[in-house]
């Protein structure tokens, strides 16, 4: 008895599916995927005093923001803009990156997880705090405290920036551009 | 497997006990000294396993299998013409006679449907526009204060582009342009 040609035919296609999908997940276990490529991630965040001096008539942008000014004029409706400082780290997924800012602001950021499809989005979890420190029965240094003013959760375009801001600092108030790029 | 070996054509019936007893006997004695058709046999009975388990097909039409004959056959005839040997055209059989053919292309047809779907696909391992990703370039998800006297808002502009996160503290009034409370 001769062998069953519709069953010959079905063998084929099995055997031709399998070796497509062996050859397809031995290619995507080689070629590194993108989602596992990045796996740390710059954090940058530029402080900056906003203030109305308009009463005094003063004006003031500091040459370090040139670059922000057009921005922060076209949003904000002060006058005046002093660059307190930058600050840079690098962390990795899922661990927390903590920048001491002027005013005794803190920046917590915790990058997540990235993005795999469209912009590459970096999800990340940002706290901003105050450390006020109290003053201690017999410590002369105090015991710091820190009051968190913001919690956010926040999914940043690759390379991207945010502006936070509104807590006071030093006649003005605080304006943070963090950035992320991952 | 050797293509001298004659006992080949036998295995897969045998595979399916459909072999006379006495062909029957033959494979097997075969099949003991044989290792490429004792691993041909092997490799009948895995597709058999993965078949038994695998979802029925969907059917294919008449109509499907009517178009497909006549496309190949159109293709067919193309190659002959190109290769201008007349003889060959003779010794070429019917396309819809030899289903192996058949099923050779139609598992050509679902093995590249199947790389499209996992290149490309929702799941695919090749990168693709993420639909409706949005233009912003700054999503907040949530957004919360811990402290007494600060109310965050989310803001965004369009020029230029930027997300603004904002605590307005109760002390200080709010300066965004045209939105927040204190605005000039």
């Amino acid at each position: 008895m001769c062998a069953n040609p519709a069953k010959d035919a079905m063998r084929i296609i099995a055997k031709v599916l399998l070796t497509s999908l062996i050859a397809i997940l031995v290619s995507s276990s080689l070629s590194p995927a993108k989602d596992v490529t990045v796996e740390v991630t710059s954090i940058s965040a530029a402080t900056v005093s906003a203030a109305d001096l308009s009463r005094s008539g003063g004006s003031v942008m500091d040459s370090e923001i040139e670059a922000l000014a057009p921005k922060l004029k076209s949003l904000f409706a002060y006058n005046s803009y002093s660059f307190l400082g930058l600050v840079r780290s690098e962390t990795e997924f899922g661990d927390s990156v903590r920048l001491e800012l002027p005013g005794h602001f803190v920046l917590e950021v915790r990058p997540e997880r990235i993005e795999k499809e469209g912009m590459g989005r970096i999800e990340m979890l940002v706290t901003l705090s105050k450390d006020i420190r109290t003053e201690v029965a017999g410590s002369a240094r105090g015991r710091p405290r820190e009051e968190i003013i913001l919690r956010t959760k926040i999914r940043l375009e690759n390379g991207g920036t945010v502006l936070l801001g509104g807590p006071p600092i030093s006649g003005g108030v605080l304006i943070l551009a963090l950035s992320a790029r991952g | 497997m050797k293509r001298t070996c004659r006992i080949e054509r036998y295995l897969t019936a045998y595979a399916d006990n459909e072999l006379s007893e006495r062909l029957r006997r033959k494979v097997e004695k075969h099949l003991a000294s044989c290792g490429e058709c004792a691993s041909e046999l092997d490799s009948i009975r895995a597709s058999d396993r993965i078949l038994s388990e695998a979802p029925p097909a969907p059917p294919v039409t008449d109509e499907q299998w009517t178009r497909f004959d006549r496309i190949l056959s159109q293709e067919l005839d193309r190659v002959e013409r190109k290769a201008s040997r007349p003889a060959r055209l003779r010794e070429a059989r019917p396309v819809h006679a030899d289903p192996r053919r058949r099923a050779l292309a139609a598992a050509g047809v679902c093995a590249v449907a199947l790389l499209a779907f996992v290149a490309i696909g929702p799941f695919g391992i090749i990168g693709g526009s993420a639909g409706s990703g949005g233009g912003d370039s700054c999503i907040v998800e949530s957004l919360e204060t811990l402290s007494a006297g600060y109310t965050p808002m989310a803001f965004t502009s369009n020029d230029p582009e930027m997300t603004i996160i904002w605590v307005f503290a109760d002390e200080v009034d709010g300066s965004i342009r045209g939105n927040g409370p204190g605005a000039m």
